[in-house]
């Protein structure tokens, strides 16, 4: 998808066009597509968005308002193009349609307030830049040397985990077990911009997207790392894939924090010996899982983990539907993100799960609020803190 | 009817999330699977069936059109609307009502998709066995509207020996139930099998009761590679004769299992003029060894690779891909999008290799790729034939083709469809396949819808208004 930033705009729409006449309408997507269930109209489906985006882009319909809704119901999950049998990208079909959206000037306000912010403050919540280590204090003193020091690897925070406070324990696991393991990382700090995953998905395609891949490209580049690694999955999907396609290759690796890990253990550098004696499920994040191809590093780690019972069914994996979190609906449309979430809660309680475990911020930013109104005994935990937890470090 | 009238009548109904005149949602509404497009006036999503009956009488008394609609799977056009009107999507209405297992019978809202209720009937050991490709798409309402089989209906037959009981909205809002519950009823005409297939011409359908079947203990299937498509009519007709009636046969051509390869490379079928797949179900033993005997079979006609499993997991694979392989047909030629025009000819078994070679050369003739597949068993073929959407000497070629096609399946003594329905698209050939039928069915229509509300348009039934009798 980030190869719409680049392309000429009348060989974008011929290729868009190409794949949107793919389409066979034979409703697989439509049956797949987590808006759809909840709200049954075919125009909340995957089949439906691309009709809308079709008669869009040949001049048969308006923009209306219901358009633009229904478009930005849309997780951008990629379940639907993750088993169309006519191999249509949906997902960029949809995100392009956002940009027909932007450019008129009439993306969802509480989409457009997140895009103003970040122009305004080069991150999503329109905070200083200073209170980017607000998450830090209680790792202070494991990170003060290390701010914008040249290192082996660059650990890039993202914006839900640097200034959410409830999702603060994210990177923190990660630098206590960074140090544990005595890696050589460093973090951006204040130098840090949000990746710009919201620009990509909300279809802002204006060049201001790719000022921030190349600030944030080039401050790790100077900082000389080998490998740049994210904890946030839709940080690590711009950094591998959107990025090489606005900078070219990077000078650098790209890993997500669960790769990384995953590879500790392998060289036996990662042990866990404490015991989880729990049925759990991983939430596949649908960018580290479908769209970035991440399945197995989460499963790795938490399958070494003594006594565990990690559990896989039918829904996880590349049918893993999306926590709800996804394409920036929560703030359009909070209830669906919502209702979508307790959908997944359901399933994990009929299967008698003790604990979800996600790699994900927005996954457990929408868990968190999710399981708050579910009085059950499920819980969510980010894999990071559990890692962290076992090895007795928080 | 202008646009706020309508809204305004719409409203006395459904409550704002459930009904739309929105331009870009009614566009979204203008098609099915098949290549036609007419965007209708509104489109509801009824909860219930007094929704539906007061639809119907509104409709009724201003003349408006009412088009139900499943999920839009159907290849004949026949959930759109060609003189505009009211779509009538039963999405919303897919709750399965009632399961009477001693009565082996299961009753459900109209909307419920084909996968959900086999996934339901399945905790108790029971199934609907006719199992089309669309199985996860398609409602059954749907199914029973276009009276639609599958790839089971060797053995089990097609929707029409399934439905025991259904709940139909008349177009003049009256509500009737049309069959009885008991497995078998010789009391009047049997309105079932008139509105099975009636592909909404004659009233809604708001409930249906299906006898369901006990799920077989064991299934088997044996794949067959062959490179000379005459062995394959021989293989089938053997398989009969050894007294073995399958589940399932199909069949599929050189690039069915080409597209079958791209969609799923897994797979990694060889490469080879046709491919049999075959299903056998039964009990543990007598699968065993029928599978066996249809193994040997299909290596004594010829098939130079031949495989076995009664694993679930890799049948389970095998039927996933196959039961996908039309909309995974484009896969072959890039810049190609597979069009449903002339995809559901039947054929009598003796005359399958004549049709298959007949495609081939038409294929050639028009320059355009066919991905040839279906349901060998009962004759039932799918030719899918792929072009450029946006070429339009493509849609041309496209016209001239798929009539080719029709013509010859009339002329080999065959049908236009085997399941699909007539809709819009084999509208025209109705009068020449079945005269008689055409004739008895129009008056039928005209004496259920004499104001012609109910999905007009279709099936060529039009006519039927314009005579005098
Ligand atoms: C990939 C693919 C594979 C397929 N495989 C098969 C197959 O193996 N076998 C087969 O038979 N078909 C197959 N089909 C065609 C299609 O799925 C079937 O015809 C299916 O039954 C249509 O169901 P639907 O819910 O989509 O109905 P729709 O397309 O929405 O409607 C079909 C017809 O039924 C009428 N209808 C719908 N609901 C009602 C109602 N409540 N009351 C009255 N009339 C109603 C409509 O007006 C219309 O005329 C396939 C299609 C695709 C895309
Ligand atoms: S699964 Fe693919 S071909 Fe089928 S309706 Fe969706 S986008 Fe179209
Ligand atoms: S990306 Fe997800 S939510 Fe969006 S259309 Fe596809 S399946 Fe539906």
């Amino acid at each position: 998808m980030g190869a719409i930033i680049r392309m000429n705009e009348s060989l974008l729409n011929e290729s868009l066009l190409i794949d949107m006449l793919k389409c066979a309408r034979c409703g697989k997507c439509r049956a797949l597509c987590p808006s759809f269930k909840e709200n049954k109209w075919e125009t909340s489906s995957a089949r439906g968005r691309v009709l809308l985006s079709l008669g869009l882009m040949q001049n048969k319909i308006p923009m209306t308002k219901r358009l633009i809704s229904d478009i930005f119901s849309c997780f951008i999950c990629k379940q639907c193009s993750e088993l169309c049998p006519s191999a249509v990208d949906v997902p960029r079909i949809i995100e392009n349609t956002r940009t027909l959206i932007h450019k008129k000037g009439l993306t969802p306000s509480p989409i457009q307030l997140i895009l103003d912010n970040l122009d305004e403050s080069k991150n999503i919540f329109n905070m200083d830049q200073e209170d980017r280590l607000l998450w830090t204090m209680n790792v202070e003193e494991l990170i003060e040397n290390r701010i914008c020091k040249p290192a082996e690897i660059g650990f890039f925070v993202g914006c839900l985990e640097s200034f959410k406070g409830s999702l603060g324990v994210i990177p923190e696991a990660l630098i206590l077990i960074m140090d544990a393991l005595k890696i050589d990382f460093t973090i951006l700090g204040e130098e840090e911009w949000c990746c710009g995953n919201p620009y990509f998905i909300a279809g802002d395609s204006r060049h201001i997207a790719n000022q921030f891949a190349e600030h944030n490209i080039q401050k790790m580049a100077a900082l000389k790392v080998k490998t740049v690694v994210t904890t946030c999955p839709g940080c690590y999907r711009v950094w591998s894939s959107i990025y090489p396609v606005i900078y070219g290759t990077l000078p650098f690796q790209i890993l997500h924090s669960t790769q990384l890990l995953a590879q500790l253990i392998a060289k036996g550098e990662l042990q866990i010996t404490n015991l989880l004696p729990q049925k759990i499920v991983f939430q596949d994040p649908c960018e580290l899982g479908r769209h970035c191809g991440v399945y197995d590093a989460p499963r790795k780690i938490l399958s070494t983990i003594p006594n565990v019972r990690l559990f896989d069914f039918e829904n996880s994996r590349e049918n893993s539907e999306c926590c709800g979190g996804g394409g920036l609906v929560k703030a359009v449309h909070p209830n669906l993100a919502k209702l979508q979430c307790q959908n997944k809660i359901k399933q994990y309680l009929s299967n008698k799960i003790d604990q979800i475990i996600t790699a994900c911020p927005s996954c457990l930013d929408n868990y968190l609020t999710s399981l708050e109104s579910n009085p059950e005994t499920l819980t969510i935990k980010d894999l990071h803190e559990l890692i962290a937890e076992l090895l007795d470090l928080l | 009817m202008n646009k706020a009238k309508l809204t305004d009548l719409l409203s006395t109904i459904f409550d704002e999330k459930s009904y739309s005149t929105d331009e870009a949602v009614l566009f979204a509404y203008s098609m099915d699977v098949s290549i036609h497009e007419y965007v209708p006036d509104a489109v509801v999503l009824p909860e219930n069936r007094d929704q539906v009956v007061q639809l119907v009488k509104l409709a009724h008394t201003y003349n408006i059109p009412l088009i139900p609609r499943g999920s839009g799977t159907g290849a004949s056009g026949g959930a759109i609307a060609v003189h505009g009107g009211i779509i009538v999507d039963f999405t919303k209405m897919n709750k399965i009502l009632n399961l009477d297992i001693e009565n082996l019978q299961v009753t459900v809202e109209s909307g419920v998709i084909h996968a959900d209720l086999n996934k339901y009937l399945e905790q108790f050991g029971f199934f609907f066995p006719v199992i089309p490709g669309s199985s996860d798409m398609c409602s059954i309402g749907g199914m029973v509207g276009n009276s639609a089989s599958g790839l089971r209906a060797v053995k089990y037959g097609t929707t029409k020996d399934y439905v025991l009981d259904l709940e139909v909205v008349l177009p003049d809002g009256k509500i009737g139930n049309l069959g009885s519950s008991v497995q078998k009823t010789a009391s009047g005409y049997d309105l079932i099998r008139l509105f099975v297939g009636s592909e909404g011409t004659l009233g809604i359908i708001t409930k249906i009761t299906l006898k369901i079947l006990p799920i077989p203990e064991a299934r088997g299937v044996v794949s067959g590679f062959f490179n000379d498509v005459e062995q394959i009519g021989k293989a089938v007709v053997n398989i009969f004769t050894a007294k073995i009636i399958p589940a399932a046969i199909e069949l599929l051509d050189k690039s069915a299992i080409q597209a079958i390869n791209l969609y799923k490379p897994t797979m990694n079928l060889p490469d080879a003029e046709a491919m049999l797949l075959v299903e056998l179900d039964g009990t543990k033993e007598s699968v065993i060894s029928i599978t066996k005997k249809v193994y040997h079979i299909l290596k004594e006609n010829g098939a130079f690779q031949t495989e076995m499993t009664t694993k679930d997991e890799e049948r389970q694979k095998l039927w996933n891909a196959r039961k996908l392989v039309g909309a995974a047909a484009r896969r072959v030629r890039d810049g190609y999008a597979r069009v449903y025009e002339g995809e559901d000819i039947t054929v009598p078994l003796s005359k399958i290799a004549k049709t298959l070679l007949k495609l081939r050369e038409l294929s050639q003739e028009f320059n355009l790729p066919i991905v040839v597949f279906g349901h060998i068993g009962d004759g039932n073929l799918h030719p899918a034939i792929l072009i450029q959407k946006n070429n339009p000497e493509h849609w041309e070629k496209l016209n001239q083709l798929s009539e080719k096609i029709h013509e010859f399946a009339i002329e080999i003594g065959g049908t236009v469809t085997g399941e699909h329905g007539i809709g819009l698209t084999r509208a025209k050939y109705l009068q020449k396949e079945r005269p008689i039928v055409l004739e008895l069915m129009r008056k039928i229509k005209k004496a259920i819808d004499p104001k012609n509300i109910m999905n007009p348009g279709k099936m060529d039934l039009d006519g039927g208004y314009n005579s005098n009798e």
